[in-house]
């Protein structure tokens, strides 16, 4: 079995020479005075079909088209190769025509979501994988309640145990709004320890004033506030991931009707078809 | 160990529904129900459970990840006894994503529709901006493009579509017969000139050879917009193309101008030149001449300049170049014969053979000389009964008759009657014979420069001289009438007209007040003589014995009459019964008129004239320089050096102007290298053949302009030097309203 590393350069390679031979045949198309821009527009809109096709694929898993990991490789690298031939079709600019314009910017935007989420899907795993235990996206809205419900037990408990308002208040002032709190849209790109560091260390300022029953209650909330840590870079996580597929899908949509209506314009008005 | 969050306890879990769009609104608190909202988002939960029957008792079926059986169980009809009251189910991501997902697409479907048929439609669907030349399309998409609509998978499809996006582009640009094809030749001269090529200096590039195969269609079927790509920008070029586009349809591609260019074989000379100028002569032999060395040029400057776009080289007027030395040789200066030009003469006739023959043809001199011109037989031509009977004269003389059979004499007879005819047509009627004449000739049309101002009072002068009775008698033929029998011959010297005519000196004037002192009888003609024509002969015998000549006052002496007329024009010899035209010097209008006239026309009679004309000893020397080409299946002589002709696109280019700067000391030779060994002169003359010729210089080397012509230095593009439309390219149409009646324009 190949390794990663392997298939990726495997991979990569063939793209690279795909590429090449589209070069080529591009250049030689251009000396010979071919309708290179009609040519490599077909080129183009049939990878972008491939590539749309995949989401449908994971639609249809009674379907037995490969498999879904397959078609992840196929969409990563026809991806690559759909960029290349973008630039080849426009020649390298902007397009001038107003149609043109906002087709080449929404598949600027899709291949550029594309790209993102491709490095997110790199980059951020391993970065949840070391922050903690997995969660289930869809769970951590529960969990963050049962959280919430635990603290405020052992509060309760410190309360009533060790009839102590220290706990408590730190509660009110601190562990409370950080169990309810949600993490901002882009916390694992910009950073979001500090939150769960100020909870820390205002847990650790109070147990010079706790008594040994309470120490342990601390001790829980301790394991809490780091559950919750946890709980919040998997949701951010775990949210980014998806969050960039609401530019890369929907906008993918809208290039396919803005892709129809190019193609039904040129060949309306083509002088070389 | 850390506390794990989430149960890995399979019945525990709860059952996530990730892909469903809508989620139940109590799953945040960790306890959605077990249905979960239906797929428009209305909560489905009445109970925590679908109770189960086993035998006849109800048992509760919550799942363990609920809590498990509830501990009272359900109601007796069977009901869930923990009823749960509904939630407000919430969009889960993926419906959220859905709906940004068909926001997006509408959005689009919305953008598109506005697009192709909104009211700023073309705007939206323009690829881009149009060159500044087109602009006034960039609106009106159908000035440019038909709206065929589909792919057109056949090669006839195909060639339909082109055909008409062409038709639609050659509705403004002219390019010519053959605009279509390749280089705007056919297919036919296409061929002849691959034929002629040289070939490249270097094996074909492999990446031309690869795209060859690939070349755009038939050459004879291109699409304009092959090479032509608009919508790329107001300032965009449409008309660029790399070298490697260019050749891709050559038999025999190279890498470009530095390497593998063919060398250059008789550029720039594709022709010989249109004046007859041999520059090795002049420069070396007649330029050196002591006589004309003062005056000679000493730089190509001198008879050369730049045309104003500062392409073509052409040649100085005659007045700055030649007439120096040639104004002289074509006004007849140190001319042994005549100056001028026999336009008309009375033939030498064998009279007695006719009279004898029965044939009287009146009144006729005796003394007359030579035969009938070039221009009277021409004029002649479009009289049937003239050219029949010059037919049927066949190699007969009309000097001398004497072993003539019955029918040439009568043929000869016939002649004299037209020649008559002709001439009292000519005073009568004056340059309208000639005009008619013309005007019946194809392909030409007459005008004033084919009459040269011909006078009939001048003829009629003459006329009044030597055939004084003419109009009666052709009067009386013309009616059928016999003319009267020839008085004897009188013995008289003055029955020959060189007897009583010039040199005249001292002649009276028939009257005092007559100051052109035209002595000729009958005194009435004087006051009409208005010609300054050689003072008229006394009259034939016929005439001279009818009047007694009154004796004359001795007067002013009359210059030559050649001589008089010294700035061209008409004059007579009266002892030659000639009428003769001199021309007014360098490109006399009549002399111009009937060479081109007469070198477009194979008939004999034309042909005479052009001979004539074209001598070297004729009169103003015309042909001594000029050249007649054939160009098809006429001629066309030339009077003009080369020309820059807008309208006429070569294959090959070039400016001199900004090569200038570049000659040094050596100047025009260092680029136009002088040929002493080549015969220049052998390819005129008789000549028409302009494909012809030896040039007096060799041909311009590669070498010359590959000193500067590099990628990297001047440029070394094909379009620097060539043209691919090529011929009669009018940029434009001109596209002329119509005018209707009362002056609107359609």
């Amino acid at each position: 079995m190949k390794t990663f590393l392997a298939r990726r350069w495997l991979l990569a390679l063939v793209t690279l020479a795909v590429g090449a031979g589209i070069v080529f045949g591009w250049q030689l198309g251009v000396i010979a005075l071919r309708p290179m821009a009609i040519y490599s527009g077909w080129l183009l809109m049939a990878l972008v079909l491939v590539l749309t096709f995949f989401n449908a694929r994971k639609k249809l898993p009674f379907l037995p088209l490969l498999s879904a990991s397959a078609w992840m490789q196929a969409h990563i690298y026809l991806g690559w190769l759909g960029c290349f031939v973008f630039v080849l079709h426009t020649g390298g600019r902007m397009p001038d025509g107003r149609l043109e314009v906002v087709l080449a910017a929404v598949f600027g935007v899709v291949a550029a979501s594309g790209a993102f989420g491709l490095w997110l899907s790199r980059w951020l795993p391993p970065r949840l994988v070391r922050s903690g235990e997995s969660l289930v996206y869809e769970r951590i809205p529960s969990l963050r309640h049962q959280l919430a419900n635990e603290v405020k037990e052992v509060v309760r408990r410190a309360e009533v145990e060790a009839q102590s308002s220290t706990l408590p208040d730190l509660y009110l002032r601190v562990l409370h709004p950080y169990f309810l709190r949600v993490p901002p849209l882009l916390a694992p790109l910009t950073g979001d320890a500090r939150a769960a560091h100020h909870v820390r260390q205002e847990l650790e300022s109070a147990r010079r004033y706790l008594n040994p029953a309470e120490l342990n209650l601390a001790g829980e909330l301790d394991e809490l506030v780091e559950a919750k840590r946890n709980l919040d870079t998997q949701l951010a996580g775990q949210r980014l991931l998806k969050l960039w597929l609401f530019l890369h899908l929907p906008l993918t949509y809208a290039m396919l009707v803005l892709i129809a209506a190019h193609v039904w314009v040129a060949l309306q008005y083509s002088h070389r078809l | 160990m850390r506390r794990l969050l989430q149960s890995i306890i399979h019945n525990r879990k709860l059952y996530d529904r990730p892909q469903d769009e809508w989620t139940c609104g109590r799953a945040a608190e960790g306890c959605p129900c077990v249905f979960g909202p239906d797929h428009k988002g209305e909560c489905r939960a009445t109970s925590q459970c679908l109770p189960a029957k086993k035998g006849d008792r109800w048992v509760c079926t919550r799942p363990i990840s609920l809590g498990g059986p509830c501990a009272h169980g359900p109601q007796p009809e069977g009901a869930c006894g923990c009823p749960v009251p509904p939630c407000v189910p919430v969009r889960s991501l993926r419906g959220y994503r859905r709906q940004v997902t068909w926001l997006a697409t509408c959005l689009a479907a919305g953008l598109v529709t506005l697009a192709l048929w909104g009211w700023t439609g073309p705007d939206w669907i323009s690829p881009g901006p149009v060159t500044a030349s087109h602009a006034m399309s960039a609106q009106r998409c159908a000035d440019c493009h038909v709206q065929s609509g589909g792919v057109a998978f056949t090669a006839a499809e195909r060639t339909r579509r082109t055909q008409e996006h062409n038709q639609l582009c050659l509705k403004c640009h002219d390019l010519g017969n053959h605009g279509r094809l390749a280089h705007g030749v056919t297919g036919a001269q296409l061929i002849a000139m691959a034929q002629k090529m040289p070939p490249a200096l270097t094996p074909s590039p492999l990446v031309q050879r690869a795209a060859r195969p690939l070349a755009a269609g038939h050459p004879t079927e291109l699409a304009c917009a092959t090479c032509h790509r608009e919508h790329h920008g107001r300032e965009a070029s449409i008309r660029h193309l790399s070298d490697q586009q260019c050749q891709v349809c050559h038999q025999a591609p190279f890498d470009g101008f530095t390497a593998g260019h063919p060398e250059f074989t008789s550029y720039p000379a594709s022709r010989r030149t249109r004046l007859q100028f041999d520059h090795i002569t002049h420069w070396q032999k007649h330029f050196v001449d002591p006589r004309w060395a003062k005056i000679a040029p000493t730089s190509c400057a001198y008879c050369h300049e730049h045309a104003p776009d500062g392409g073509k080289m052409l040649v100085k007027g005659f007045e700055q170049s030649c007439a120096q030395c040639h104004a002289g040789q074509i006004e007849g200066e140190g001319r042994a014969g005549a100056k001028g030009l026999v336009f008309l003469r009375l033939p030498e006739i064998d009279i007695a053979a006719l009279e004898a023959a029965g044939r009287p043809v009146g009144e006729w001199p005796e003394f007359c000389e030579g035969e009938i011109t070039s221009f009277m037989a021409w004029m002649l031509e479009g009289d049937a009964t003239a050219r029949k009977a010059m037919a049927a004269l066949g190699p007969a003389r009309l000097a001398d008759l004497g072993d003539a059979t019955p029918a040439q004499k009568a043929a000869a007879a016939e002649i004299v009657w037209s020649i008559k005819g002709l001439m009292a047509d000519l005073i009568t009627q004056g340059q309208q014979v000639m005009m008619r004449r013309l005007d019946a000739y194809a392909g030409a049309r007459g005008s004033t420069r084919h009459t040269g101002n011909f006078s009939a009072d001048s003829l009629e002068a003459a006329q009044r001289a030597w055939l004084p009775g003419l109009l009666a008698e052709v009067a009386a033929h013309r009616r059928g009438e016999k003319p009267a029998p020839r008085p004897p011959r009188s013995t008289n010297a003055g029955a020959g007209p060189a007897a009583g005519v010039a040199p005249a000196p001292a002649k009276p004037a028939a009257d005092p007040d007559d100051l052109l002192g035209d002595p000729a009888p009958p005194p009435k003609a004087a006051d009409d003589d208005l010609l300054a024509a050689e003072p008229p002969a006394p009259a034939p015998a016929s005439a001279a014995t009818a009047r007694p000549e009154p004796a004359r006052p001795l007067t002013l002496e009359y210059d030559d009459a050649e001589a008089r007329v010294a700035e061209g024009g008409w004059y007579r010899r009266d002892e030659t019964y000639t009428l003769y035209y001199r021309p007014t010097g360098h490109a006399d209008e009549f002399l111009t008129a009937w060479l081109e006239t007469t070198a477009r026309d194979a008939q004999p009679a034309s042909q005479a004239i052009y001979d004539e004309l074209a001598s070297p000893r004729a009169p103003g020397v015309c042909m001594k320089c000029h050249t007649t080409d054939r160009v098809g299946n006429t001629s066309v002589v030339n009077w003009l050096t080369s020309r820059p002709q807008p309208l006429n696109r070569p294959f090959t280019t070039f400016k001199h102007a900004p090569h200038f700067s570049l000659m040094g000391v050596q100047g025009c030779l260092a680029c136009h290298v002088m040929d002493p060994k080549a015969n220049y002169a052998a390819d005129f003359g008789a000549s028409r053949d302009s494909t012809v010729f030896h040039s007096n210089f060799a041909p311009i080397t590669k070498n010359s302009c590959i000193a500067c012509h590099q990628p990297t230095l001047a440029g070394a593009s094909c379009q620097q030097c060539h043209n691919y439309h090529t011929g009669e390219v009018r940029l434009l149409h001109l596209q002329a309203a119509e005018v209707k009646a009362g002056g609107a324009a359609k």
